[in-house]
C-alpha cells in the first residue's frame, strides 16, 4: 500500500474527472479516501444528483463567521471534520467532533480543531472545516470491488464499523438492473428486515436499489476505481444517506 | 444440429494417439489400452472405442494390437482428434502435423507449460501461435482427457471407465476426475461424459458447458472449478446452459487467503469464494460444499421433476429418521407441508393403516408398515396440490420388504410424473434389494436423510431458477 500522499498526487486527475472531492484520512496504516462534497459545491452536488447519489447537507466553515450560516443549511446535530485536499495524519481526536446542537457548541468545536490544526498540522494546508448534518438511523454497506475474474462485484449488508463482521452481506456481478438489486437486497437479512417495515421503508428500499444500480454502471464505466466503501448508508424512514464514501483508486491505472 | 467447434472432441470418429509406447507406465500406453480396451483397469463397463483408433510412434510397428504411423500426416485416413501424448517440449511440431493433416481437436496431456515459469510460458506461447493458425481447439495442456460413455470413447488416461448415464462431469483437476471415475464405478453412478479440462488454456470450462448444454445424453452438468481465465465467458456460458438443464458447481480453493488486509469492507466481505458463489447463483448455477453433494445433486436434477410447490411431505416407517429428516429440511430452508384433513381422512378410510399412525407431517406410518401402507399414504399425498414433492424413509425391521416397498415408489413415479419423489433407504445389505429396484428406475436413493434433502432442495430452487428471469 502507497501513502495516501502518493495516492492523491498521482490520481488527484482522474479524481477531478469524476468531480469527487477527496481527502485523505490514514488511520492504523490503513489510508482511508473520504469522498466529500467541497469547493465548487454546486458542481458537485449537480453531479451528485445526475448519480442520485445522496450525500448528508454539507457546508464549509472558513472562519467562525460561517458557523450560523452552515449550522442552519445543515440543521442540526452536526459533525465537523477538518477539511485539507492533502492532509494525511492519525485519526486523533480533535479533527472529528459529532453531536453539535447549536451554534455555541459549533464555535467551541471549530475553535478546538483549529488549536489542533496550530499545534500538529503546521505544515498541512487547511481548507477549513467540513460541516455534515449528523443523520442516524439503521447503517447499511454498499460497495464495490472489481475482481480479477469477474470484473466489479457488488456488495450489500449490514453496514457500520464492523460490517464484515455481521455476516450479512450478500453480493452480485456487475452490471446490475433493478431486479437484481432488488434480489441482492433481499439476499441479506437486513434487506428482508426493511422491506417489511411498511411503506416508507419501501421508498427507501426502491432509492437502495438506484445506488446500487449507479454503483454498478460507474464501476462498469471506470478503469481506475479499485474498491468503493458507501459505509455507513444510513436509512431512516424513507430517507436514504451516504454517511461516509471511501474509494480506493487502482495504481497502475485499472486491470483493464 | 449443426456441427459446432467441439463435436470433434466429444464425439469422434477416429482418433489418433501421438506418443503412443509400449511401455506401460508411459501416458501414451495408458490411453491407446484405454481407447482399444476401454480402461487399463478392466470393469464391467470398459469396452473397446466405437471408431477408429491410430497410433504414432515412429520406433514401433504396432503397440497393443494397433498399427503404428510414423507420423500422424503419413495415416491415410481422416483424423478428428489426436491425443498428444508426448513431452512438453515435442507438443509443437507434433501440433504443427496436426494442423497440416486437418486435424480440427487435439488434447495435450503433457503439464510443464504456464505452470512451470518463464520456459513454460513460451512453449505455451507457441502453441497458441500453431492453434490459432491451424485452427485447432486443444484440450489441455496438463488435462486427464475426455470420457464419453456412449461411444465407449476413453480418450484419457483415467484408470478406467464409468456406467453410462445423464450427468456430465467437467473438471480442472485430472487427478479429482480419475479417482471419482473409481468411486462412480464401485457405486454404479452414470457419467454421459467426463472432461479434464487442465490449464483451460484453448477450450475452457465455459466452451464445455456450452457444447454440454445441447448435448442429448447429459441431463444435469457438474463442474468442479479453482479458477477461471474469463469469469464473464463463464457466466454468460452457465445462464445459456441453465436454461436448458441444470448446473451444478463445486468451486475449489475456498480458503485461499484473499487480501492479507482489505483496504474496504467491500473487499473484506466479497472474497474470491463469495465472489464466484455469487456469480454461479446469478447464473441458475447450485452450489455444492463437497464432491459427494456434488454427484448426489445432479442425480436427483437429472432424473427428477422439479419441485414446483416448495411444501413437501416425509413419509417414514421410523420415528427418529422422520424427525431428523425434518430438522434437515428446516436447517434447509425446506418447509413441510400442512397435510390436509380431507388427505388424512382418504389415508384412514383406506383402513390399510395402524390407528397409531402419526397423522402429521412427517407421516410416521410405524416400524411393521408393510408395502400397502406405503402405498397409501405416498399415493395420498402426492394427490394432495398442497405438496410439492415427497422424501421416503425405509429403515429396515423384520418385517419390512424393502423390494416391494421399492415398487410402490416405482409405481408412484409413474402416476405423478410432475413431482419429485427421493427415497432414503437406510441399513446396507438387507435393504440392497429395494435400493437395485430403485437405482434401476432412476429413482435417487441416499443412505442418509440429509442427503434426501439436500438433493430436494436442489429440485425447490431448480424450480426457482427456470422460472427467474435473467
Amino acid at each position: 500500500m502507497t501513502s495516501g500522499k502518493y495516492l492523491l498526487r498521482k490520481n488527484c486527475s482522474k479524481l477531478k474527472d469524476l468531480n469527487i472531492f477527496l481527502t485523505l484520512w490514514q488511520e492504523k496504516g490503513i489510508v482511508e479516501v473520504l469522498l466529500m462534497v467541497l469547493m465548487e459545491q454546486a458542481k458537485a452536488e449537480a453531479l451528485l444528483r445526475k448519480n442520485n447519489l445522496p450525500f448528508p447537507k454539507t457546508a464549509i466553515i472558513r472562519s467562525e463567521k460561517d458557523i450560523p450560516q452552515a449550522l442552519k443549511k445543515t440543521g442540526l446535530p452536526a459533525v465537523f471534520k477538518i477539511y485539507s485536499p492533502q492532509i494525511i495524519h492519525k485519526l486523533e481526536s480533535g479533527t472529528v467532533i459529532m453531536g453539535i446542537s447549536n451554534i455555541e457548541a459549533g464555535v467551541k468545536a471549530y475553535n478546538s480543531m483549529m488549536n489542533t490544526v496550530k499545534k500538529r498540522m503546521k505544515k498541512t494546508k487547511i481548507k477549513g472545516v467540513l460541516c455534515q448534518e449528523q443523520v442516524s438511523g439503521t447503517e447499511v454497506i454498499i460497495g464495490m470491488k472489481r475482481d480479477k475474474n469477474f470484473g466489479p462485484v457488488i456488495v450489500f449488508g449490514a453496514g457500520g464499523t464492523h460490517a464484515e463482521l455481521l455476516k450479512d452481506s450478500a453480493m452480485m456481478i456487475s452490471p446490475l438492473t433493478k431486479a437484481l438489486a432488488e434480489e441482492l437486497m433481499i439476499k441479506t437479512n437486513i434487506g428482508k428486515a426493511l422491506l417489511k417495515e411498511g411503506s416508507r421503508a419501501a421508498i427507501a428500499f426502491s432509492k437502495l436499489s438506484t445506488i446500487l444500480i449507479k454503483l454498478s454502471a460507474l464501476a462498469m464505466s471506470s478503469k481506475t476505481i479499485d474498491q468503493i466503501d458507501f459505509n455507513p448508508v444510513i436509512i431512516l424512514g424513507e430517507r436514504v444517506t451516504i454517511v461516509d464514501a471511501k474509494i480506493m483508486i487502482d495504481e497502475k491505472g485499472g486491470r483493464g | 444440429m449443426k456441427s459446432r467447434p467441439l463435436d470433434p472432441l466429444f464425439n469422434p470418429s477416429s482418433i489418433a494417439v501421438i506418443g503412443a509406447s509400449r511401455r506401460d507406465n508411459a501416458a501414451g500406453h495408458g490411453v491407446l489400452k484405454n481407447l482399444v480396451t476401454g480402461g487399463v483397469f478392466q470393469t464391467y463397463f470398459c469396452k473397446p472405442f466405437k471408431g477408429k483408433v491410430f497410433a504414432v510412434n515412429p520406433n514401433a510397428a504396432e503397440i497393443l494390437g494397433v498399427k503404428c504411423y510414423s507420423s500422424v500426416l503419413e495415416i491415410e485416413e481422416q483424423v478428428n482428434l489426436a491425443i498428444i501424448c508426448v513431452p512438453a517440449e515435442t507438443v509443437i511440431p507434433v501440433l504443427k502435423e496436426c494442423g497440416k493433416k486437418k486435424v480440427k481437436a487435439a488434447i495435450i496431456i503433457a503439464a510443464g507449460f504456464r505452470e512451470a515459469g518463464q520456459k513454460g510460458m513460451l512453449l505455451q506461447k507457441k502453441i497458441d501461435e500453431v492453434a490459432k493458425q491451424y485452427k485447432i481447439r486443444y484440450l489441455g495442456p496438463n488435462a486427464l482427457g475426455i470420457i464419453r460413455t456412449s461411444w465407449a470413447m476413453n480418450a484419457s488416461f483415467s484408470p478406467t471407465m464409468p456406467r453410462s448415464g445423464d450427468v456430465a462431469f467437467v473438471s480442472q483437476s485430472g487427478a479429482l476426475a480419475d479417482s471419482i471415475i473409481d468411486w462412480a464405478v464401485s457405486h454404479r453412478y452414470g457419467f454421459s461424459a467426463v472432461v479434464s479440462c487442465g490449464n483451460q488454456e484453448n477450450i475452457d470450462a465455459a466452451d464445455l458447458i456450452e457444447w454440454l448444454a445441447d448435448d442429448e445424453e447429459t441431463k444435469a452438468i457438474t463442474v468442479y472449478l479453482e479458477g477461471v481465465p474469463d469469469g464473464q465467458k463463464l457466466m454468460a456460458a452457465m445462464k445459456a446452459a441453465s436454461k436448458k438443464k441444470p448446473i451444478i458447481a463445486l468451486k475449489g480453493g475456498k480458503s485461499a487467503a484473499g487480501h492479507a488486509a482489505a483496504q474496504t469492507h467491500t473487499a473484506a466481505i466479497a472474497t474470491e469464494y463469495e465472489i464466484f458463489k455469487a456469480a454461479f447463483s446469478q447464473c441458475n448455477t447450485h452450489i455444492v460444499d463437497t464432491v459427494e453433494e456434488l454427484f448426489d445433486t445432479a442425480k436427483a436434477l437429472a432424473q427428477q421433476p422439479v419441485c414446483a410447490q416448495k411444501e413437501i411431505a416425509i413419509i417414514t416407517n421410523g420415528g427418529g429418521a422422520g424427525v431428523l429428516c425434518a430438522d434437515y429440511c428446516h436447517e434447509l430452508g425446506i418447509p413441510l407441508a400442512m397435510i390436509k384433513e380431507s388427505t388424512l381422512k382418504k389415508i384412514d378410510d383406506s383402513g390399510k393403516m395402524h390407528r397409531a399412525y402419526s397423522r402429521r407431517n412427517p407421516m410416521d406410518i410405524l416400524g411393521d408398515a408393510l408395502p400397502e401402507r406405503y402405498e397409501v399414504a405416498v399415493n395420498a399425498l402426492l394427490s394432495d396440490p398442497g405438496i410439492g414433492g415427497l422424501i421416503v424413509i425405509q429403515t429396515m425391521q423384520t418385517m419390512t420388504n424393502s423390494r416391494k416397498d421399492a415398487e410402490v415408489i416405482v409405481e408412484a413415479r409413474k402416476r405423478f410424473p410432475e413431482k419429485p419423489i427421493i427415497c432414503t433407504y437406510l441399513g446396507g445389505m438387507l435393504s440392497k434389494p429395494g435400493m437395485d429396484v430403485l437405482d434401476s428406475h432412476n429413482i435417487p436413493d441416499y443412505n442418509d436423510t440429509r442427503k434426501a434433502a439436500l438433493a430436494m432442495k436442489a429440485l425447490i430452487e431448480r424450480a426457482v431458477f427456470v422460472k427467474r428471469k435473467v
